[in-house]
């Protein structure tokens, strides 16, 4: 079990960061504050930090988690020491010590932004659209193309009408066996007259596998 | 940030380039702002915020009461396709504003390649190229490096600034401030700002040419001086220094701590112009480079510092200092890193205490095969000395080394061309018979095409043929042991640097062509297109080999005739008449050659 675990936000600007940016603007930030994390051993130390299902990206996070082990001064101040160290965007939220481990993370909630600029389709559509049984997308990774079914990568898909030309979606994905870039939701769409002029996707939390949220 | 951005942003390569939000960048409420600056560098976002002229620039413009000052770097051309499509103009990554809503727009001038992407931002702004369609504000101003010949450009920027910034942006910055507040135009400003000691505004200065292209005349006019000479800061430890910078989320170049030594260099190598401009040498206390390191590794939280100066084994304390420096870096992990030593006085047992942990590599650059031609070139470095280094390094395990010359330096022959292989082959050798390395020694030759310089004693030389450079290449690729790994530079980039470097304002045509024609990040193999350049060439009507390849006459008028770097050009005339004598001339600090820049100090002494 690692020692503590950080909720932070990943928004506006900084969802345009990688993962490894991520990574590494957290260890200079956690030095910045003060807070001198564990070091692996070895030829190469590597700061002890960890971050759960890294998100893809372009896309915003409410909920993410970032395991570490430092010696903390006390753990209630670390999100305040943190946030004044952070880029905009990376906000620390709490930490805490974990009681389970990240790989019993099953689900993660998101909401999906699809945005018409010539006026959203009714809702049902959408929702219609994400009921079939069978949604084809071409997955692209750097061994090549495969096509998948999409459908096989969500639980649920719950639109609703947000105003101003955009559809609000909350989709519970399963973050377990084969996870998926929500924007293979837009590029779903690309074929169809549902297609929209963009699409935001936001993840808000992570869920266990009874889809409670997962501390 | 708006969905117009995002949605151009996910379809660009590494989008954390374009949207600030670092920590340590600068926002100002806009109330409180009378003065927008846009601190422009013409590349990509990483090379840029590499740059500690631009952190130390930054920092000082905000610290004036009023003024903001914003970055900006040129996007990347699948950005700037999004961006012309999607109708965004260029912004400013703090502020995301426009900058052609700013009252300043500056540049800094690294090198001569980055020359399209400045007229391409300009555009991309959506202001105007020409200096003289640009009414009111923003002004357009350059400086760095390049400015000390900036005519090339001349017909596209307002005014440069000449030599350090550190005390000259503050007084032109005022003017800007000041020229607002007056509501006067920017003719008026002009006059100004031309007034400040170190600003040149090119269109004060008339022209003329001969009938074959040479410079006939250069005419100052308005009341400004004949000559502008550049600013220095005189006292190093009482300059400004930010203390607090920029610290980029995403990957850049160098991602790290830069405290600089030293300005200037004792040494006085012939070929180099950084030797030349940036004299007279002055040093920082070893107390002010511990201060400013400490407070920028814990502002920062890097795990890299390095030390920099154009040579850093001539710090005097470095000892000292990096003693200082590993008791505070060690316990954090941080690395120290000295860049710029030199083979004859690089102490071994200094480099182990920096290198604890990894045995990186060693780097050096004899410049020339032949002891000879590096006499020619003042690069007072003996064989012996390289040789006496290396096999320190290779016993204590050190297992690459990097070795960097030029082709094609004033008074070469090809029996000194091929003394690079012969060099190279020795210190294989050495290290055959001396390595411990298991994997054994990797050693890596790179030669680069010899580019004259203005304000330097080869300043007048003719370059090298593109054919010549091509020639000797090759001829050392056939006598280069195989077990090394050769590489060299392209003579036709090489060629271009040397046609602008040493170029007059005629060239500013020939800019604009080959911008119209689709030039950009020409410093960057993959988007460098030297026959639209020469097509641009010819379009204008301008000859390159005339720039590049002409010898010119010592009495010459040259482009840069009316800028001073504070440098007696008769003392580069001397220095050139002693390379072709393969004569040195002792680095400062053994006897003063009287280049002349000490009179920048009081008392007329310089701290070699």
């Amino acid at each position: 079990m690692p020692k503590y675990r950080l909720v932070f936000q990943k928004t506006g600007s900084a969802k345009w960061l990688s993962h490894l940016d991520v990574m590494h603007t957290f260890a200079r930030a956690f030095l910045r504050a003060g807070i001198p994390l564990k070091h692996s051993e070895g030829f190469n130390p590597h700061p002890k930090i960890s971050i759960a299902h890294p998100l893809p990206v372009g896309v915003e996070g409410y909920g993410e988690l970032l395991d570490f082990e430092a010696d903390c001064p006390s753990l209630e101040r670390v999100p305040e020491l943190l946030n004044a160290a952070l880029p905009v965007g990376l906000r620390a939220i709490r930490a805490y010590p974990p009681q389970a481990a990240a790989s019993e993370i099953a689900l993660a909630l998101y909401r999906l932004t699809f945005e018409y600029d010539n006026g959203a389709p009714a809702p049902e559509r959408l929702a219609d659209f994400f009921a079939q049984e069978t949604i084809p997308v071409v997955k692209r990774s750097k061994k090549g193309e495969t096509e998948i079914n999409l459908r096989d990568a969500y639980l649920s898909f719950v639109a609703r009408d947000a105003g101003e030309g955009r559809i609000e979606a909350e989709v519970v994905l399963d973050a377990a066996r084969a996870p998926v870039n929500p924007k293979y939701f837009e590029s779903a769409l690309a074929e169809t007259s549902l297609k929209p002029n963009y699409m935001a996707a936001t993840r808000e939390k992570f869920l266990d596998s009874t889809e409670k949220d997962f501390e | 940030m708006d969905s117009r951005l995002d949605r151009i942003l996910r379809r660009v390569e590494k989008p954390a380039r374009y949207t600030g939000g670092e920590y340590g960048a600068i926002i100002k409420n806009r109330a409180e702002v009378d003065t927008r600056v846009a601190f422009c560098f013409p590349d990509v976002y990483e090379v840029g915020m590499s740059n500690l002229g631009m952190q130390i620039l930054y920092g000082l413009k905000n610290s004036m009461p009023g003024v903001w000052c914003e970055r900006c770097f040129a996007p990347w051309p699948d950005m700037e396709r999004e961006m012309r499509q999607a109708g965004i103009p260029l912004y400013a990554l703090e502020s995301g504003d426009p900058i052609r809503e700013f009252d300043a727009v500056c540049f800094t001038l690294q090198y001569e390649m980055s020359y399209t992407n400045i007229l391409n931002m300009l555009d991309l702004a959506g202001l105007e190229l020409r200096a003289e369609r640009r009414e009111g504000f923003p002004v357009v101003f350059a400086g760095g490096s390049c400015a000390y010949n900036g005519e090339p450009l001349a017909p596209f920027v307002d005014f440069f600034v000449l030599g350090e910034g550190e005390e000259m942006n503050v007084e032109v910055v005022r003017e800007i401030q000041r020229a607002k507040r007056d509501g006067i135009s920017k003719q008026d400003f002009l006059r100004r700002v031309s007034a400040i000691p170190g600003v040149y505004v090119p269109s004060f200065y008339d022209v003329e040419y001969h009938t074959d292209g040479r410079v006939a005349s250069i005419t100052p006019k308005n009341g400004v001086p004949e000559k502008v000479v550049k600013r220095i800061v005189k006292d190093l430890d009482q300059m400004y220094f930010p203390e607090k910078t920029v610290v980029p989320s995403t990957e850049v170049i160098h991602d790290r701590v830069t405290v600089e030594l030293f300005r200037g260099c004792i040494r006085g190598c012939r070929f180099c112009q950084a030797g030349q401009i940036y004299r007279p040498v002055r040093s920082k206390s070893c107390e002010t480079v511990v201060k400013q390191a400490k407070a920028l590794l814990e502002h920062t939280g890097c795990e890299e510092i390095s030390l920099s100066s154009l040579s850093t084994s001539d710090y005097r304390p470095l000892g000292q200092l990096c003693d200082l420096l590993l008791e505070f870096c060690e316990p954090r992990r941080t690395n120290l890193s000295l860049p710029s030593l030199r083979a004859d006085n690089f102490s071994f047992e200094l480099m182990e205490r920096v290198q604890k942990v990894r045995k990186s590599g060693l780097t050096f650059a004899p410049e020339a095969g032949s002891q000879r031609l590096r006499d020619a070139i003042n690069k007072n470095v003996r064989e012996e000395d390289l040789a006496r280094t290396c096999r320190i390094a290779f016993e204590g395990g050190y297992s690459t080394l990097k070795l960097y010359f030029m082709i094609g330096l004033p008074t070469e022959t090809d029996e000194d061309v091929l003394a690079i292989a012969g060099l190279a082959y020795r210190m294989m050798k050495l290290a055959k018979e001396t390595a411990t390395s298991k994997r054994g020694v990797r050693i890596t030759v790179s030669v680069a095409c010899f580019v004259p310089k203005p304000h330097t004693p080869f300043q007048w030389e003719a370059q090298n043929s593109m054919e010549e450079f091509k020639r000797k290449i090759d001829l050392l690729k056939g006598k280069m042991p195989r077990a090394i790994a050769y590489n060299w530079h392209d003579p036709s980039t090489s060629y271009l640097e040397a046609v602008f470097a040493r170029g007059d304002r005629r060239l500013g045509d020939v800019l604009e062509q080959a911008w119209r024609d689709g030039c950009k990040f020409d410093g960057w193999n993959e988007y460098f297109d030297f026959e639209k350049w020469m097509g641009a060439f010819k379009k204008v009507g301008l000859d390159p080999d005339f720039y590049a390849l002409r010898e010119r006459g010592e009495d010459e008028i040259l482009p840069w005739n009316h800028i001073s770097v504070g440098v007696d050009p008769e003392y580069l005339k001397r220095e050139r008449a002693a390379a072709y004598r393969s004569e040195i001339t002792p680095d400062c600090r053994a006897g003063c050659s009287g280049c002349g820049a000490s009179d920048f100090l009081e008392g007329g002494v310089c701290d070699a």
